[in-house]
């Protein structure tokens, strides 16, 4: 497992997880999970349902205790935190706790109040909150008639009320279509622009485009953190170069490439019959002097010649391909 | 420190408009028991059972008593269905189940009476409920009382006329003693040993007809117990008359004759009272009087609104109080309470002031309702309003305790009907406390209800004030219920993170 410290970029540790587990026994639970989170970063925990993303969550917002290991939020232990350190955290639960029965406004009123604002201090704060999520014209809506979307997005801005420095949000685009998913990570990433940590977990792998640092969770253990683009280093093996060359040399050119010592390896690319993946340790730096070559040697000139990103769904299923070999 | 009233408002104002929002929810919080207590206000009318009886009275009809006035007295109790001579028909009609009892009046004389001769009601029933077997038992013994004293009367009564004809013979008695006395010889001696004997005949015949000696030591007048001695003196003083005369001097003659007139005087004063008093003072000397010093009583339907008053608010806070927290547990919510700055108590302090201000106003307007009862209003309004906040907070922090052991609303659900029935058992709802054993009464003083019974009737019926055991009862179950609450929970907080 690869682990990289996201405060030698970010500056200060929000949280930090030491070979922390929680064992429910028969092998639920997480496990020896190590991580750290620097302040003003996006954290996001990427897993199949049921590995262990809302568990980790929990240990780190003070519901749940570790059996082993330590779990320090603001350098404190969340089991004890004091009222003021529970008001530097915000929470969006994977679950709608919204009460159906009150308006969007009177939603966050009430999660307002329970951190002890002020009706005054409320009122402005939740008309700026309902723009930013884009909800101002539902603001008198019974949160039983909001879409699934405007639910998830109204609970963000509840978590936002109190202004929290760190905030856990458990899955909070489940569910939801890709427009509005796209639109709550533009919320997240102007949160972080506003110097605000965010913890956010999901099941969409896509997603960990947007974010800092990623985590990649299976049955309760850490496969692997790293940047998006260290993962797919990580699942590659290195960066990767996609070329299209004319019907019936590509066999020759990849055997062509794999006899240079800065390609690592090739591959036909899936689904194209004239298409190749060159596995190099540096895409950018490479192609150039690989074309260059092909051209002098073969005298060859690919239709398509370009780095090579593969889908998060990609690199999630070699990441975990890479994990399942190593057991 | 005002943020802490912050977060305790912040669910009393949530509560308001999650309530405000269901109009259901209202309906059923002051229009349900409006209307549960309107449909008892207008359909009960008797604690009684409905007990549909034959009475099977003697072609002969029964001395002294009016058939009409027993079937009046009989339907005071039981529904009369049905009067014969028949005693199989009637029986027939207790075996098909048309009706609940029998009773069977005796054919029975005076004479029998007299005689020692104890005839017997019968009564039949096929019941299976205990309480209705208790009931006609005690009523066929009001009933066998009525008729013994309508036979006692009638038989009184002819005493009477007959000791009105005795005291005639008395005093010609007297009469002729006295003559025979002052001019006593030998030849009037036989005169008057048979002057002492048709008097003895003759009272020997009228003790006869004076009602038992038995009987009357239970229940009679005074006047016939002295009847009784009297008379048995006399005929014991003539015997000995009777001896003297036939074996003594002239001398004592006259004493013994002398002391005869004494004893027949005697005895004629004895008549003269036992005939001045009516029949009815002979059997039944004694008598009742009560007096409610209260004045008029109340109505049934009057008696038991504050029991019905108390009951609703009751389980008004502890349906509220039982699915307010169960509720939070089911939608999540405790999860957001537990990473936010709240305490428990604040959670607790805030659902409570919102179910009690809404069940105390349900219970306002419900006391204000009662008046269409006739239900007095209470005169000591702040007391009024005080215990429905105190019954209110106390049951609302039994159904939080029930919430806070229940893991499903249905769960809390069943948990808040089993309270309801304790409470119609065990609280003198409708059966008396004293009629149970000490267990029953522990039961009953958990129950805010009994205690707000106590308070109701003070203030609503008595137009007293509240006892301060009842305050100290309902502050007790207050701090009782809330402080398990919080014990409970905190448990279950640490048993999670631990």
């Amino acid at each position: 497992m690869t682990t990289r410290d996201p405060s030698q970029e970010t500056g200060t540790d929000t949280l930090i997880m030491q070979e922390a587990s929680l064992d429910f026994g028969g092998g639920a639970g997480v496990f020896d999970l190590t991580l750290t989170l620097g302040e003003g970063a996006i954290l996001g925990m990427i897993g199949p349902s049921g590995c262990g993303k809302t568990t980790t969550v929990r240990l780190l917002n003070g519901i749940y205790g570790p059996t082993a290991g330590e779990v320090r939020v603001f350098d404190k232990n969340p089991l004890k935190f004091k009222n003021a350190d529970k008001a530097r955290i915000g929470y969006i639960p994977q679950h709608s706790l919204l009460y159906p029965n009150l308006s969007a406004e009177e939603n966050l009123h009430f999660l307002g109040g329970i951190y002890g604002m002020s009706p005054g201090e409320r009122r402005a704060k939740i008309s700026d909150l309902l723009e930013f999520v884009e909800l101002a014209e539902a603001r008198k809506r019974l949160a039983r008639k909001l879409s699934g979307g405007m639910q998830r997005r109204l609970m963000l801005a509840g978590a936002l009320l109190h202004e929290p420095d760190l905030l856990f949000a458990d899955e909070p685009t489940a569910g939801i279509d890709p427009i509005l998913r796209a639109r709550i990570w533009d919320n997240f990433r102007e949160l972080r622009q506003q110097g605000k940590t965010l913890l956010v977990t999901t099941q969409y792998v896509g997603e960990a485009a947007y974010c800092d640092q990623v985590a990649v969770m299976r049955r309760g253990r850490l496969i692997t953190i790293d940047t998006p683009n260290g993962l797919r280093r990580q699942a590659l093996g290195g960066e990767v170069i996609h070329l299209q060359i004319e019907d019936g040399r590509v066999l020759e050119v990849m055997r062509f490439f794999e006899d240079l010592p800065q390609v690592a390896r090739t591959e036909r690319a899936p689904g194209e019959p004239d298409g190749i993946l060159i596995f190099v340790e540096n895409a950018g730096q490479e192609l150039p002097v690989l074309l260059a070559t092909l051209k002098e040697h073969k005298g060859i000139t690919p239709r398509v010649a370009e780095p090579y990103l593969p889908p998060f769904d990609e690199v999630f299923v070699r990441l975990i391909q890479r994990s399942e070999a190593a057991q | 420190m005002i943020a802490i009233f912050i977060k305790a408002f912040a669910f009393l104002a949530k509560e308001f408009h999650d309530v405000r929002r269901q109009p259901r929810l209202l309906l059923s919080l002051v229009g349900g028991p409006l209307l549960v207590l309107a449909a008892f206000g207008a359909t009960f009318q008797t604690a009684n059972p409905f007990i549909a009886t034959v009475l099977v009275w003697p072609e002969n009809g029964v001395p002294g008593v009016d058939q009409a006035q027993a079937e009046q007295f009989i339907s005071r109790n039981f529904y009369l269905v049905k009067v014969t001579a028949d005693r199989d028909e009637a029986m027939a009609m207790l075996d098909s189940g048309q009706v609940d009892v029998v009773q069977i009046i005796p054919d029975v004389t005076v004479e029998q009476v007299a005689g020692g001769t104890r005839p017997r009601i019968e009564v039949y029933s096929r019941t299976v409920d205990p309480n209705l077997e208790g009931w006609v038992q005690s009523l066929a013994y009001g009933e066998m009382n009525f008729i013994n004293r309508q036979l006692l009367s009638q038989e009184a009564q002819l005493a009477q006329d007959r000791a009105r004809e005795m005291d005639v013979s008395l005093e010609d008695a007297a009469s002729e003693f006295q003559q025979l006395q002052q001019a006593i010889e030998a030849q009037n001696v036989e005169r008057a040993v048979t002057q002492a004997r048709e008097l003895r005949s003759a009272l020997v015949s009228f003790q006869a007809f004076l009602p038992p000696i038995s009987q009357a030591q239970a229940n009679l007048a005074p006047e016939l117990n002295r009847i009784h001695r009297d008379t048995e003196i006399l005929i014991d003083d003539l015997d000995e008359l009777e001896q003297v005369l036939t074996s003594g001097e002239l001398a004592t003659h006259r004493e013994r004759l002398a002391s005869t007139v004494n004893e027949i005087e005697t005895l004629r004063g004895t008549v003269d009272e036992f005939v001045a008093v009516p029949p009815d003072n002979i059997v039944s000397p004694v008598q009742e009087t009560y007096t409610n010093l209260r004045g008029k009583p109340y109505s049934l339907v009057i008696f038991y609104t504050p029991a019905v008053l108390a009951l609703l608010v009751q389980q008004l806070a502890i349906t509220l109080g039982s699915l307010g927290l169960v509720r939070e547990r089911q939608m999540g919510t405790y999860e957001m309470f537990r990473v936010s700055p709240l305490r428990f108590w604040q959670i607790l302090s805030g659902k409570t002031v919102a179910y009690v201000l809404y069940v105390a106003v349900a219970g306002l307007v419900l006391t204000g309702l009662l008046a269409i009862l006739d239900v007095p209003l209470p005169v000591h309004g702040i007391q009024h309003v005080v215990l429905l906040i105190l019954l209110a907070t106390a049951s609302a922090g039994i159904g939080f305790l029930i919430s806070a052991v229940s893991q499903t609303d249905s769960q809390a659900i069943q948990l808040t009907m089993l309270l309801l029935l304790l409470s119609i058992f065990f609280t003198g709802f409708f059966l008396p406390l004293s009629g149970f054993s000490w267990p029953a009464w522990i039961v009953g003083a958990l129950l805010p209800m009994t205690h707000a019974i106590e308070g109701f009737q003070e203030l609503l019926l008595k137009g007293s004030t509240v006892s301060g055991g009842v305050w100290f009862a309902l502050v007790f179950l207050s701090l009782l219920s809330y402080g398990m609450v919080l014990v409970i929970m905190r448990w279950q907080y640490r048993r999670t993170t631990s």
